[in-house]
């Protein structure tokens, strides 16, 4: 992998999830997903998908992957006709009806209109739709989508909630999602499964379930802060009150101390592990 | 295994970077070279027509080597605005060229098509300048400098591929386009000086010129998949 990326080996064999790739800007989301995609080489490591393939310049494993970049993606004087004429010839899965569709879907027009505008004519929004329809219109086994949320709106991003459940159950438990967010409260409802990086490593993974029940979400009165900081894994807090995340095994002792323990969203968990990286790498 | 080989053309692979087909891009190509020479010339002609009369102004654009000067320059400014393309991964389109079918093959499919569109597009440009310049007189020394604007240009397709090897995004921009300047300008004096005879110099940078073109495009294909393609 590239210099950036280091430590831990990356095991990422759920088929038929939605799995979010959370870390600070920097943490190198981005450039996993390119070295996954072949846009960026690797200089050590090793990748393989879908049980032992392991040359992303196959074009067999180009593909069955559906990959796009939150930015830029498409030249910008390019229209949706330009664009459906490139991907038809670009991927060997590429349906236009399909693309005419989900264009219909996120209200971006008909690609096989006379006049059409030109992308860098689109707001950020619907640029990011646009390429959304067009890696969407490819009948794809794995989706790696970087940022895909950061420039939708929210009923935008409800819809590619919607989008990705339904993506997955196409072909009843054969497809994977993996994109990167910083977007995780709107993003929740579509993701199984979570991987948090920190500094080039992945600090923690797991099902967002399975996360719920490893950590807790505790906060409390001001006055007890002292007692439970030890205890907590992320602290922010005040004279009047505190909150952070410790490990589920420590509740009763947080209890004992007066504090409220609840579940923790995902947004909530991101922050506290993603917190805890950050001072582990002040440190 | 099957690695980095498609059954794209040169024409579907441009047609992936750019969304036309390579004869539309050169013909595309030579329409504007062509069209902002006549322009030009058209309109220095009418504005000194206008100022001083049709003999002037005859005198002034082609007699005096201006047209024959702005056929060269227009070339090559041309041949530099396609060369220095490299569609890199940081602009718009570099991360989605680098997913498709074929990665860096059908890239190198693309600069071949864009390479061999250049060179028919500069010799239609001035064979269309030549066959006017036989209707209507524009330049001085018409054919040769012709050959000569042509031939130079060729050179300096092969000495663009060199440049492009330069890591350094602004240096081989100015380069490239100072480069084909200078070329440009050597092919219209050359005839100027050898009063419109074509000689040894036109051979040498011909010979040059089919010699480098195969070998500096190998060499720029070989130095960006190393230093470029994805880094």
């Amino acid at each position: 992998m590239r210099s950036k990326l280091r430590g831990r080996k990356l095991l990422y064999h759920y088929c038929a999830f939605a799995t979010a790739l959370i870390g600070a800007n920097g943490a190198g989301k981005t450039t996993l997903i390119d070295i996954l995609c072949g846009v960026t080489g690797k200089t050590s490591g090793e990748a393989a998908y879908f049980g032992s393939l392991t040359d992303i310049d196959d074009d067999s494993l180009r593909n069955r992957i559906g990959y796009c970049s939150s930015a830029n993606f498409f030249p910008m004087d390019w229209t949706l006709k330009t664009i459906a004429n490139s991907m038809e010839l670009g991927f060997d899965n590429f349906d236009r009806a399909r693309f005419a569709e989900l264009c219909k879907r996120f209200k971006l027009g008909d690609p096989a209109a006379n006049k059409q505008k030109k992308l860098i004519k689109l707001s950020d929004g619907n640029k990011m739709r646009t390429y959304l329809a067009a890696v969407l219109a490819r009948d794809t086994e794995l989706l790696v989508l970087d940022e895909p949320a950061s420039s939708l709106d929210p009923l935008a991003r409800d819809l590619l909630c919607d989008i990705f459940r339904e993506y997955l159950s196409e072909r009843d438990g054969e497809r994977s999602v993996l994109f990167s967010t910083h977007n995780i409260a709107d993003m929740e409802f579509a993701t199984d499964h979570a991987i948090f990086m920190a500094h080039g490593q992945v600090i923690e993974q797991g099902f967002v379930e399975d996360l719920k029940q490893k950590y807790v979400l505790v906060h409390g009165d001001g006055m007890i802060a002292d007692k439970a900081k030890p205890l907590m894994l992320s602290f922010t807090g005040n004279r009047t009150s505190f909150e952070g995340i410790a490990l589920a095994e420590n509740t009763d002792m947080l209890r004992s101390y007066d504090t409220a323990v609840e579940v923790p969203t995902l947004q909530q968990l991101s922050v506290g592990i993603l917190r805890k990286a950050e001072e582990n790498g002040e440190k | 295994m099957e690695k980095n080989k498609t059954s794209l053309t040169m024409s579907q692979a441009v047609k992936i970077y750019n969304g036309s087909s390579l004869p539309f891009l050169t013909l595309q190509f030579t329409c504007i070279l062509t069209v902002m020479y006549v322009v030009t010339i058209a309109f220095f002609f009418l504005m000194t027509c206008a100022e001083r009369g049709f003999a002037a102004a005859r005198e002034e654009l082609f007699e005096s080597f201006m047209s024959n000067m702005y056929l060269a320059i227009c070339g090559g400014f041309g041949v530099a605005v396609v060369s220095v393309q490299t569609f890199e991964k940081k602009l718009p389109g570099g991360k989605f060229f680098r997913s498709v079918k074929g990665g860096f093959d059908t890239y190198k499919k693309v600069r071949t098509a864009l390479l061999l569109s250049v060179i028919i597009g500069i010799c239609l440009y001035i064979g269309i300048i030549g066959a006017l310049n036989a209707v209507v007189p524009i330049m001085n020394y018409g054919a040769a400098t012709c050959v000569s604007v042509a031939v130079f240009l060729l050179l300096g397709v092969g000495i663009v591929n060199l440049i492009s090897v330069i890591k350094n995004d602004l240096a081989r921009t100015v380069l490239s386009f100072m480069q084909m300047f200078v070329l440009s300008v050597v092919g219209v004096f050359i005839v100027h000086i050898t009063k419109g005879e074509l000689g040894i110099v036109h051979i040498i940078a011909a010979i040059l010129g089919i010699v480098l073109i195969p070998v500096s495009h190998k060499l720029m294909l070989a130095s960006y998949r190393k230093r470029r393609w994805n880094t």
